[in-house]
């Protein structure tokens, strides 16, 4: 069976012959070709920039100071359609020759995400020399400090991916649109209390509505433990990714999360796209046995149904699931997949 | 205790800013001890908003927003410090930072706001720091404590490497290591002493390890 029909068969029956697998990739050559899905990145071109030089409203100095002179006016938005029109162009760089057959995933990063890049300071010479970008959380501090300035910057950010959205949705050969848009640590909500229920699960379930309006798959990814919301989640989204509730950083910790799930899973109705750790994945002391070993518990522990065998995130810069002894536990799994667990 | 520093303490740990900025100012003009503001009142809020947290009241954000209190509040302290200690010895001294091969600043940056505010001296570091300037760092410090962050499962090997450094170089201070690639058993394989789960029991650990040094 084609990899499309296994994933829809999860989403429609609840399980397929065997579980869906996605090895997601910033090489889509290597994903599609590991892979029953392939996600494009619908990300904003325009805001790409922000990652080197930092966001339009980046904080310097002192936070209060920063925060009561900050003028969302002072940066010159873009068109939406022309926002719109660039993003589906660079998904479609992705994807192109690659989706037949597939599962199609169209993925947009979501306002929180968003918004903090627009604050996020210049990447730093280590940044730049490790390819890695960061922010700082000031779009957390920002709402502490000014909340009405806040949702006036997560509002419009929203609207762009609002659009996004709708435009990813009415694509013919898309089956889903993925909303990347993390909002949790380790240790639990991130994020004032106020924050959820006012700006994020609003604006969500209206992305929601648009996607599953549309006839197409709604999926959250969003890092860390989001369990205090899992419900609300569970109930705007058809799937969930990475179910990311734990470190996975050695063997043990993530037969930890492996239970985990299992507790998650028994709370929840929405397909989990996860089970495989991607820290293991690009560890080369960990060997073939032992990542069998984690997705092994991980079928057992969740069960077939409603599930989707995913990494939990993609390699880091620099890395490939081409090197050899990623490939050696990337071949195990197909393995353990193809026969029957 | 005085209003204002009945004051301090409530509106620092109800993360109330100008309340407390207007209560620390009342304090000082008042002629209040600048020790006992910052290493009594100012640290037994900081107490309660690591509780709060703990409790799941204040999530990181809060925990961040008081980080940015702390730093203004010291701003007015500083100066005030700095001539009432000028040579004195501090609680105890701690190196930190984020190891090679990871950039990420915010929870070791929390932690060594909040060691400062316990009346610790922090050599911070940076990040993306090499194995060598951590040696080079205790060797010229001479710390209790030395804290090294990971937020990135790559940056594993680099926090092991750096342990494995510091021993080489026979460097007597704890090694504490933190940040969300770490977990206790994480922390064990590479070799650390200790490990904490967030900035609030960075902060718990480091008083234990300098109450036992100082009790030996």
């Amino acid at each position: 069976m084609e990899g499309r029909r296994l994933v829809l068969r999860v989403f429609e029956e609840g399980e397929a012959p065997r579980p869906p697998l996605h090895f997601e990739s910033v090489d889509k050559e290597v994903e599609a070709r590991l892979s029953d899905i392939i996600l494009g990145h619908g990300w904003v071109p325009q805001w790409s920039g922000f990652f080197e030089k930092g966001g339009p409203f980046r904080r310097e100095g002192s936070v209060f100071e920063w925060a009561e002179a900050l003028d969302l006016e002072a940066y010159e938005w873009p068109p939406v359609d022309e926002v719109v029109e660039a993003s589906v162009k660079r998904f479609e760089g992705d994807v192109k020759g690659r989706a037949e057959g597939k599962y199609v995933v169209f993925e947009v990063i979501g306002p929180t995400e968003q918004s903090e890049y627009f604050l996020m300071p210049p990447r730093p010479g280590a940044g730049r020399e490790l390819d890695l970008s960061w922010h700082r959380f000031d779009f957390a501090l920002l709402y502490r400090v000014k909340p009405e300035k806040a949702a006036a910057l997560y509002s419009r950010v929203s609207k762009y991916i609002l659009e996004l959205v709708k435009a990813a949705a009415e694509m013919d050969y898309v089956d889903a649109v993925r909303v990347a848009d993390d909002m949790a640590a380790y240790t639990g909500p991130i994020y004032p209390k106020g924050f959820y229920r006012e700006l994020y699960l609003p604006w969500h379930r209206r992305f929601t509505d648009v996607i599953k309006g549309r006839g197409k798959h709604a999926i959250l990814h969003c890092d860390g433990n989001h369990t205090f919301l899992l419900e609300e989640l569970s109930e705007l989204y058809d799937a969930l990714h990475p179910i990311d509730f734990h470190p996975k950083s050695s063997v043990d910790d993530a037969l930890r999360w492996a239970e985990i799930l299992g507790e998650a899973r028994a709370r929840s109705g929405a397909v989990f796209f996860t089970g495989i750790p991607i820290d293991l994945l690009m560890d080369p002391e960990v060997g073939p046995g032992e990542m069998v070993r984690v997705v092994s518990t991980v079928l057992e522990v969740h069960g077939p149904r409603k599930l989707v065998l995913a990494s939990t995130h993609r390699p880091y810069p620099g890395r490939s699931y081409t090197e050899p002894h990623a490939m050696e536990k990337i071949e195990a799994i197909i393995k353990l997949v193809r026969r029957g667990g | 205790m005085d209003d204002p520093r009945r004051r301090i303490r409530e509106a620092l740990a109800d993360l109330d800013r100008e309340g407390f900025l207007e209560a620390l100012q009342e304090a000082l003009n008042s002629g209040t001890d600048v020790d006992t503001i910052v290493f009594e009142d100012m640290s037994w809020a900081m107490d309660e908003i690591g509780r709060r947290f703990e409790m799941g009241e204040y999530f990181l954000a809060d925990l961040l927003y008081a980080a940015e209190i702390f730093k203004e509040a010291m701003k007015i302290l500083e100066p005030h410090i700095a001539s009432k200690h000028r040579g004195e010895e501090r609680r105890g001294v701690v190196v930190l930072g984020t190891v090679k091969g990871d950039i990420h600043d915010i929870g070791k940056s929390l932690v060594a706001t909040l060691l400062r505010l316990r009346g610790f001296q922090v050599i911070d570091l940076g990040v993306d720091v090499p194995p060598e300037k951590f040696v080079e760092a205790a060797r010229k410090h001479n710390p209790h404590i030395i804290g090294l962050s990971a937020l990135l499962t790559t940056a594993i090997p680099s926090v092991k490497e750096t342990i494995a450094k510091l021993r080489e170089a026979g460097v007597a201070a704890k090694i504490m290591v933190g940040g969300a690639a770490l977990s206790e058993k994480t922390a064990r394989e590479v070799g650390a002493d200790l490990y904490a789960e967030n900035a609030v029991q960075a902060v718990r650990v480091a008083e234990k390890v300098v109450e036992r040094a100082s009790r030996s």
